[in-house]
């Protein structure tokens, strides 16, 4: 509907392809800046693939028309009459004075009239159009070149009006509501490292995280399959396994009794021994000397009737404990009980306590139920301390309560093997629950955990196997899946309210970390005392080892780095290329953003930090001498043709194609990571620059670029991105520096739109240093989108605006920028759902 | 412990023990005479009628349609070059040419989305990089609604590339749309699993890695778990808001699913503890013939041994970018299928084009070497091969690449390259499969009849 479209009749530069605008969003807030009016639009009923004519339209027009003819029937209410009075006092007045000369009267430019416009509420329903409007006078795209520029103060206070306006359009201001999300990929595997304090490898079979807003955690995109489920489900179960340690697993030493050695019931072949009615299984050893002994069963049963046969287990006549055999003839199963016993002989037994037979029951199945017993074990005694083994720290980690003393090693058997009592093991489950779900349990769910444990336990498993089916539940559980926020009236968009205490740890924690609170963001949540504390808190995750992932997550995503993995270059026409140079590559990358988390350095040095970090490998790619050695260390550019990211040979190896540079691919790299302006895509049928061309073949590359960039259509969309990339034509396609494109002298002076001239890279970031707003509103909204987990609406461009005046004040530092974000109202509050407005 | 078990079931009965198998021999498929390693589904497929099945197959990028489609039509037509590789199956195979799936035909950036969306949808995609993502049940998870509560897994989705994780996927197409083939609603595409070794262990639950416990007893505490997270579920849905219950709802969809396979790999249980018909994979194999060959084997096993009836297989996420360079191509699959009307970049697509039907032909002969009966599996499948484009420069959504192999268990009539009239429905031809499976459909996305010329 925005689509200005053209006069068609051009083919396309295919020098980038349509995977690389895969990355290319053509939302309408992504758009933010100027490039609405340049969407092609063809015919939408003709199929074939050639070229073909099309209307010009201007966009705006269209689409103010479009919204303001389509719901203008409600009648204005308070709110309608008060935003009018906001508007005619404080707007109207400054577009009478620069803006309505031009977009007002009878035959208003392109089909705006601002007269009009002006006049159009509830903002919240006209918020596109007034977007757009904000968008123009943003970009300094309007008042346009020759007309009176507007004076600094009447842009500030227009701006301003109007992100207050859609920020207030509710009547309130709008924090906006992020969708319930799931752990993503990321987020899983550090939540369970943090939980457990073990090092964990997701399995590389769990599916991947779909992208939205550019970002893999947008919990609006985020779906989840029964595939996914089913890895909840087996990781689940896996890890419970690794972490804690059973019985069950104890191998040795054993004495196996076996069918004609034990009592009971008669002889089943190879089967073991049987019992067709009620009756004991008894079994005699030699116990070596006093101690702890696991006595194991291997048995199974025919069932019949309504229950599960029921087996107890006796040393002598002393009941050790009763369970139920769920195991069938084919699928035999192990019992075990632990016991403290004294040297000498004792006998101890199985007895079956639930005979069933109905020889008149029409299904002959269910007739007859059975207990078979295979053989007896008898494992022990227990090496009482744990070293034997290898009991995992994860294991002590989970069952250590606090507030109580650790219990000294030679007792630390106790957890691994006996029964632990109910107030011990609600208190571990508690503890772990409230960390696994982020909010303190209820005691209501710690007892389900509890009945978890217990129906191990009934079915003849160890107390330690129940804790297992305990944790792997928890982590099954939406609770831990979710990252839930719950709101008193949920289904009200406007009962809005400050995140809970809890929320905001889990909102900070998985911003900066990417995982779980800890311990002492947790303690401040349950204090109440987190909002106070914000600030130093903010400042010790940054300086915290788990803010690597923010390099990984936010960094690696808003650079792109990640497509450096599927960087196709051709490596025989650049042998050098291999594995090893594409992982230094992306270290540099890494590095250098982390050392301006840690250093907290001015987030302009992403466009000029004269430093780097750098290997062997990687000097040697770069000419760069007496860098010896694998390991990275820190390398000052001084003298050096490099500086910022844009330089870096990962950014410039990601924008290249596999056997030369792109410089429409480097430009509109700049154009959205750097300026949070993508150029639209290319218009369909769009053709590419043919490289074999024979006439072609003796122009360089500007020359055919250029010869390109005259045709109409594309040049909009080329003049702005080609002189951006072509200022980084001395980088090759792998970031190599080079004075000559083959035969060709290397030309890197540019020109843009707006006549302003620069030389070269080091030239292309001077432009980008003058005019630092732009870089600051893109890195601000990235970021912003990041922390949320949602994309930005209307009524979020304020907070954006609060974001980078902070941003200034606190001399672009980055952590100006993460606490500002932290303080910001869309982290700080939530309002309940009122679906889509 | 695991000694004994194993001492007691005698692994010598089957010639296969669970000790190689837990050793992990490799990733070499062994598929050795199946009837005596599947014995309940083989025998019982000797005994009764063996059922239809579906398979679908998606090939990136689309195809250098000059040397797709046979110069002649008829039963008595030329293969072309790119389908050369199917000669031994030409009896069971129809060549569809004209094919069209209008639907997707938006002249607008974000054609690989589109065409993959759409391609088993019928239905258009909502052009969203963000939130709502929505396109169209696929026939395939259709089918799967009314054969899936026949088999153990409702429906089998496999894939042999990994999907993107970066940026927008296609010119502001969320990737949901380019990584996925199948969607079991029209906002939750099922992705597909491209683990040969996790599809094993679901196809066999997990049986490598039993333990010492019973089985019987590992489906009682599983279910346990996922009742202990059902209710989780019922009880956060009260606190939520409308977009997050639906959220919440997908999660017991989820779970619903899951206790469905336990109750099934309880009543029905195809293989003997530790007897396998396939030895279990390591991981991803890093050649890419082998990852294909590997997954078509799983899904043979699968389809045999009746553990499902419905399978969807990716060769590649729509837009991939893969180096062929095993077949002397290392540019880029996406890259190259930008042809601009070059003739050396139109071979190296041929190239590929006929290096994936080389895949297929494989799959179809494993297809035919399973006996069911008087029959072959082979004879009892329907399997879609084909595009959600013709040509990968235009993206256009006509004349599509299709081929239909297989008898549908006697409802097909396999042997002749068809040209139907441009603009031809292709949902035409999923109206003949999923009636030829027994669903009652009237209509799916743009259909408007039944396919002619195809029904025996």
């Amino acid at each position: 509907m925005e689509n200005e479209t053209r006069q068609l009749t051009d083919r396309h530069d295919g020098t980038f392809s349509r995977d690389t605008l895969a990355v290319c969003d053509v939302g309408l807030r992504a758009n933010r800046w100027n490039w609405e009016f340049i969407f092609c639009k063809s015919d939408l009923t003709s199929n074939d693939s050639h070229p073909r004519n099309v209307l010009v339209v201007n966009a705006l027009a269209i689409s103010l028309i479009c919204l303001f003819t389509s719901s203008m029937a409600e009648p204005p209410g308070d709110k309608t009459l008060e935003e009018q009075e906001r508007i005619q006092r404080k707007i109207v007045p400054l577009l009478d004075a620069h803006c309505t000369h031009c977009h007002g009267g009878e035959e208003p430019q392109a089909g705006l009239s601002l007269e009009a416009a002006s006049q159009r509420t509830p903002v919240h329903q006209y918020h596109e159009s007034w977007e757009k409007i904000l968008r123009r006078i943003m970009s300094g795209e309007m008042p346009p070149p020759g007309e009176p520029p507007l004076p600094t103060d009447d842009r500030q206070l227009l701006t301003s009006t109007i992100f207050n306006m859609l920020s207030d359009a509710a009547g309130f201001r709008d924090p906006g509501r992020v969708t319930l999300r799931r752990l993503n990929r990321t987020e899983y595997t550090n939540t369970i490292q943090d939980l457990f304090g073990l090092e964990f490898n997701l399995p590389d079979d769990f599916p991947t995280d779909d992208v939205g807003y550019g970002f893999d955690h947008i919990g609006d995109v985020l779906s989840l399959s029964p595939l996914l489920l089913e890895k909840y489900l087996t990781t689940g179960r896996n890890i419970a396994r690794a972490v804690i340690f059973t019985p069950e697993s104890i191998k040795e030493p054993s004495t196996l009794i076996t069918t004609l050695n034990f009592e009971g019931g008669v002889v089943s072949g190879a089967k073991g021994r049987v019992l067709f009615s009620e009756g004991r299984f008894t079994a005699e050893h030699d116990f070596p000397r006093d101690g702890i002994y696991l006595l194991k069963a291997r048995a199974w049963a025919k069932q019949a009737g309504p229950e599960l046969v029921r087996v107890t287990f006796r040393m002598g006549e002393n009941v050790l404990k009763t369970v139920e055999v769920h195991a069938e003839p084919s699928d035999p199963q192990l019992f075990t009980v632990w016991t403290k016993v004294a040297a000498g002989k004792h006998k101890f037994s199985v007895s079956y306590d639930n005979d069933y037979f109905r020889p008149d029951d029409p299904d002959p199945l269910n007739r007859d139920r059975n207990l078979w017993v295979e053989y007896f074990e008898v494992v022990g005694p227990m090496d009482e301390s744990m070293q034997t083994y290898k009991i995992p720290e994860s294991h002590n980690r989970i069952f250590d309560v606090d507030d109580q003393p650790p219990l000294p090693s030679d007792q630390y058997w106790s957890r691994w093997s006996m029964t632990v009592s109910e107030e011990t093991t609600t208190e571990i489950l508690t503890q772990f629950a409230s960390r696994a779900y982020r909010r303190p349990a209820t005691d209501e769910e710690v007892k389900r955990l509890l009945q978890m444990v217990a129906l191990v336990e009934r079915a003849g498993g160890s107390f330690q196997r129940g804790m297992q089916l305990a944790i792997q539940a928890v982590l099954v559980s939406p609770k831990f899946i979710f990252l839930g926020e719950f709101d008193p009236s949920p289904d009200d968009p406007r009962s809005v309210r400050r995140v809970s205490q809890y929320e905001l740890a889990s909102r900070l924690s998985y911003f900066l970390w990417s995982s779980m609170p800890d311990r002492e963001l947790m303690d401040h949540a349950r204090d109440g005392s987190l909002q106070e504390n914000l600030q130093p808190q903010v400042l010790r995750m940054l300086q915290d080892a788990r803010s690597r992932s923010l390099v990984e997550n936010f960094g690696a995503q808003w650079l792109q780095l990640r497509d450096l993995a599927n960087s196709m270059i051709n490596t025989e026409q650049f042998p050098q290329f291999n594995d090893q140079l594409r992982a230094a590559m992306r270290t540099e990358t890494e590095m250098f953003f982390a050392s301006i988390i840690q250093e907290d350095r001015s987030v302009i040095d992403f466009i000029d930090g004269k430093y780097t970090f750098l290997n062997d490998i990687l000097a040697s790619h770069y000419g760069i001498e007496g860098v010896e050695g694998e390991a990275f260390r820190r390398v000052l550019l001084d003298g050096i043709q490099r500086s910022g990211v844009l330089t870096h040979a990962s950014i410039l190896t990601l924008t290249s194609n596999p056997t030369r540079t792109s410089p429409v691919k480097r430009g509109k790299w700049i154009l959205k990571q750097m300026l949070g302006s993508p150029p639209p895509p290319p218009p369909p049928g769009a053709d590419e620059l043919t490289e074999e061309d024979p006439q072609l073949a003796s122009q360089t590359l500007r020359q055919r670029l250029e010869k390109h960039r005259s045709k109409e259509t594309c040049a909009v969309c080329h003049a702005r991105m080609d002189p951006l990339g072509f200022s980084l034509e001395n980088y090759d396609a792998i970031g190599r520096w080079r004075n000559k494109d083959g035969d060709h002298p290397i030309d890197d002076q540019g020109t843009l739109p707006d006549g302003r001239q620069f030389n070269g890279s080091a030239g292309i970031k001077e432009i980008l240093k003058s005019d630092m707003s732009q870089f600051r509103w893109c890195l601000a909204e990235k970021m912003l989108i990041f922390a949320l987990g949602r994309g930005i609406e209307y009524y979020d461009y304020r907070t954006i605006h609060e974001i980078t005046e902070a941003m200034v004040v606190g001399e672009d530092r980055f952590s100006a920028l993460v606490m500002a974000i932290v303080h910001s109202h869309p982290f700080q509050f939530r309002r309940g759902d009122g679906g889509e407005r | 412990m695991k000694n004994s078990l194993l001492s007691k079931n005698s692994p010598e009965k089957h010639g296969f023990s669970r000790r190689n198998f837990l050793r992990g021999l490799g990733t070499v498929i062994a598929l050795p005479t199946l009837e005596s390693l599947l014995p309940i589904r083989a025998v019982q497929a000797a005994a009764t009628e063996s059922p239809k099945r579906l398979v679908f197959i998606f090939m990136p990028n689309g195809a250098n349609m000059k040397k797709w489609i046979p110069t002649s039509e008829g039963t008595d037509y030329q293969l072309s070059p790119i389908l050369k590789p199917l000669e031994p199956f030409k009896q069971d195979l129809l060549v569809l040419s004209g094919l069209s799936n209008m639907a997707a035909n938006v002249s607008k950036p974000g054609g690989h989305a589109r065409g993959l969306s759409t391609f088993l949808t019928g239905v258009l995609a909502r052009k969203t990089a963000g939130r709502d993502i929505r396109a169209g049940i696929s026939v395939d998870q259709l089918a799967a609604q009314h054969l899936g509560d026949q088999t153990r897994l409702r429906s089998l989705e496999l894939g042999c590339e990994i999907g993107r994780s970066s940026g927008n996927c296609d010119s502001g197409y969320s990737c949901a749309y380019s990584n996925n083939l199948s969607w079991r609603s029209p906002t939750t595409p099922v992705p597909s699993d491209i683990n040969p070794r996790s599809v094993f262990d679901r196809l066999f639950f997990d049986r490598g890695t039993t333990g010492d416990e019973a089985r019987a007893q590992r489906d009682f505490f599983q279910k346990s778990v996922l009742d202990f997270a059902q209710d989780d579920a019922q009880q956060l849905k009260t606190k939520l808001g409308i977009t997050d219950r639906h959220k919440v709802d997908e999660y017991l969809t989820s779970i619903r699913d899951l206790e469905r396979r336990v109750e099934r790999a309880e009543q029905q249980d195809p293989v003997e503890r530790g007897d396998f018909p396939i030895t279990r994979p390591r991981g991803i194999p890093h050649d890419f013939r082998e990852h294909i060959r590997l997954m078509s084997d799983l899904m043979v096993v699968a389809l045999q041994g009746d553990m499902t009836r419905t399978c969807s297989l990716m060769y590649g996420r729509a837009g991939s970018n893969r180096s062929y360079s095993f077949i002397g191509i290392p540019d880029g699959h996406h890259w190259l299928s930008h042809h601009g009307g070059d003739e050396n970049k139109h071979e190296k697509i041929s190239q590929i084009n006929h290096y994936l039907v080389e895949q297929f032909a494989y799959l179809l002969g494993k297809m035919k070497s399973v006996r069911e009966g008087e029959s072959t599996l082979l004879d009892n499948c329907m399997i879609l091969y084909g595009s959600g484009i013709s040509d990968g420069n235009a993206h256009n959504y006509n004349n599509l690449p299709i081929l239909l192999a297989g008898r549908g268990g006697g409802t097909i009539q396999p042997g002749s390259h068809i040209h139907y009239p441009d603009n031809e429905p292709l949902m035409n031809l999923f109206l003949v499969m999923l009636r030829s499976v027994g669903i009652p459909i009237d209509s799916i996305g743009d259909s408007s009849r039944p396919l002619s010329g195809i029904i025996s």
